[in-house]
């Protein structure tokens, strides 16, 4: 039953969106996608709320073209495992939100928990998430239920992905 | 019908460009933090680059709203020349990290300026370049240096410019990618590209691939050597393996300006990523001939973090000896980043050579300078030259022509959110007791 009124939202979302994408213009068809503020101890308040189950946050940039290409892998994964928790972080400057919006729809990845800077202060949003983060891109941090915070740099393939959720908990 | 429109189109960008250039002033909207910054001025620019000409005016460039502007400054930086446009069509501009407009003068004075403009489609561009040679009164339209015109990336250009008016640009190009991908094949990374001008900009040799398979999103750094030959310096991709990409560094030498020699590897730190990592090198040729480079490579792993992200290196042994070991420098716990590196030769065979870099320690960001007078073999403590507490561009370094009479100068060349535009003279900072 849940399911089938997941799906109904989601067909009804989809229509939605092409219908607007046919009429309106650009913002409007990005309107339907929440890019939440990040700003500092955004991160923090993010890892704090999600710490129920295991949770993996990942920081992309569109002008990133290994970013893209990992955004398909973690589609792929959200579709087959709706459960996985997963938090996306856009670097992006303000300016271009609508076309982070538009990447994310198109990856069907406008349902997640999605993030973008707030603000040009990169340095500042970095050394919150990380000290040890110097803008790199794509990065995760995987924040397991038991077991140590993993940091992992570039992008990760399905198998690592999966991996991820998948593997026994280290106690 | 179609005539119509696109005169209207025309019209359109005609009025659009006008509007920009009275009263210098664009509705760029939203700047920096939010805040609206709609004046086109040095203060609201974006990733500005600075070079002396002959004559030892300061020269700027800038963006802003879609165009590039340059103002000229006759008191190293204290005041300047109103803004003038390069381009009376606007156009999107990459200035955002890695990228800026660059601006070189040759010993006559003229102006070359180069950059990369954004087209719609994810990652893609063309590097675009405008010369002025009546002294920046006026500039040329701009033309497009890449000679493939696919809407895929020729982006990330490097100019340098030589006194006797030869231009050398470089940059990293998709199309063999491309190409490959239409034959089904992998192709990991871009290509570095190149073309060179021998008559002051008017024309461009055919463009020619360098070197294969580099990594996409770092900024080149190019430099002349003691024969006016460029010097290239890039974020390389080493193993051919997807997931086994190594992403150190590779430098170029010329034999002549259309006849590339040898590339050797710079670094050797190992990074493996699969990612952008967004740190390009700097480079520079000392009076001597010895190259001093500079970059960033983060290898650490879940077992161990590296205590240095930055090094720095120079051939007066050669990069590819056994034992070459670079010189790992700054604080890794507080982001250090960007290095830029500058020699000056200050009399003799001494050479004098300045590192700085960035730093951020939860608060603000520091500028650090390192200086060494023996030509990179004793260096001195760490020295904070510029601060901010808002965001900033990476930091440049600037000298005075080679032709200048008396002793060469260096400077920092670096933009801040909040105080904008800051020049600052670094070379007489250096007394004995910092070495």
């Amino acid at each position: 039953m849940r399911r089938f009124i997941l799906l109904a939202v989601s067909m009804l979302t989809a229509s939605i969106l092409i219908f607007s994408s046919s009429v309106f213009a650009n913002s409007n068809v990005s309107a339907a996608v929440d890019l939440q503020s990040f700003e500092i101890d955004s991160f923090e308040q993010i890892v704090n709320a999600k710490n129920q189950q295991d949770h993996l946050v990942i920081l992309w940039s569109f002008d990133c073209p290994p970013c893209i290409k990992e955004l398909q892998k973690i589609s792929d994964l959200h579709q087959q495992y709706p459960e996985y928790q997963l938090t996306l972080i856009n670097t992006d400057s303000v300016d271009e939100q609508i076309r982070v919006k538009k990447i994310l729809q198109r990856y069907n990845l406008a349902g997640l928990d999605n993030w973008g800077f707030a603000n040009s202060d990169e340095e500042k949003l970095r050394y919150d998430i990380d000290p040890r983060w110097f803008g790199d891109l794509p990065r995760s941090y995987f924040f397991p239920l038991k077991g140590k915070v993993k940091r992992l740099r570039g992008a990760l393939t399905s198998a690592e992905l999966l991996a991820l959720f998948q593997q026994e908990p280290i106690n | 019908m179609i005539k119509f429109v696109s005169f209207l189109f025309i019209a359109l960008l005609a009025f659009s460009s006008n509007a920009m250039q009275h009263g210098g002033s664009s509705a760029a909207g939203k700047g920096k933090n939010g805040t609206t910054c709609t004046i086109a001025s040095l203060k609201c620019a974006k990733a500005p680059s600075a070079s002396f000409g002959p004559d030892g005016k300061l020269w700027l460039a800038w963006v802003f709203g879609g165009h590039v502007y340059v103002q000229h400054s006759v008191d190293q930086g204290k005041v300047f020349s109103p803004p003038l446009s390069i381009n009376r069509v606007p156009e999107k501009i990459a200035a955002r990290a890695e990228n800026r407009a660059k601006i070189q003068l040759d010993g006559a004075g003229n102006i070359y300026i180069s950059w990369t403009q954004s087209l719609e489609k994810l990652y893609t561009g063309n590097v675009r370049f405008s010369r002025s040679v009546d002294g920046g009164q006026s500039f040329s339209q701009p033309i497009t240096i890449n000679d493939d015109r696919q809407e895929i990336s020729h982006r990330f250009d490097a100019m340098i410019v030589s006194d006797d008016g030869k231009v050398f640009i470089s940059w990293l190009d998709k199309r063999d990618q491309q190409a490959a991908k239409a034959k089904q094949q992998e192709y990991i990374g871009g290509a570095l590209y190149y073309s060179y001008s021998a008559d002051q900009g008017k024309s461009f040799s055919k463009n020619m691939n360098l070197s294969d398979n580099s990594c996409v999103c770092c900024r080149i750094a190019m430099a002349l050597d003691n024969n006016n030959l460029p010097v290239i310096a890039w974020r390389d991709i080493y193993g051919n393996d997807p997931k086994n990409q190594i992403r150190d560094h590779s430098l170029l030498t010329f034999s002549s300006a259309l006849k590339p020699a040898k590339k050797i590897r710079l670094s050797h730190e190992q990074w493996k990523i699969d990612g952008c990592p967004h740190h390009g090198p700097a480079l520079d040729v000392d009076s001597n001939g010895i190259v001093h480079s500079t970059w960033f490579n983060d290898a650490s792993n879940e077992e161990q973090e590296s205590e240095h992200v930055l090094f720095y290196g120079n051939s007066a042994r050669g990069f590819e000896v056994s034992d070459y070991k670079p010189m790992g420098f700054g604080q890794a716990d507080k982001q250090s980043a960007h290095p830029y590196v500058a020699t000056l030769n200050q009399g003799g065979v001494n050479q004098t050579v300045f590192l700085v870099w960035k730093e951020f320690d939860g608060k603000k960001t520091d500028i650090l300078m390192k200086v060494s007078k023996d030509a990179g073999i004793s260096w001195s403590k760490d020295k904070v030259v510029s601060t901010t507490a808002s965001s900033s561009d990476h930091p440049l370094l600037v000298k005075h022509a080679k032709n200048m009479k008396g002793k060469q100068k260096v400077y920092l060349s670096w933009h801040t959110q909040a105080e904008g535009y800051r020049f600052i003279e670094l070379s007489p900072t250096v007394s004995a007791d910092d070495v």
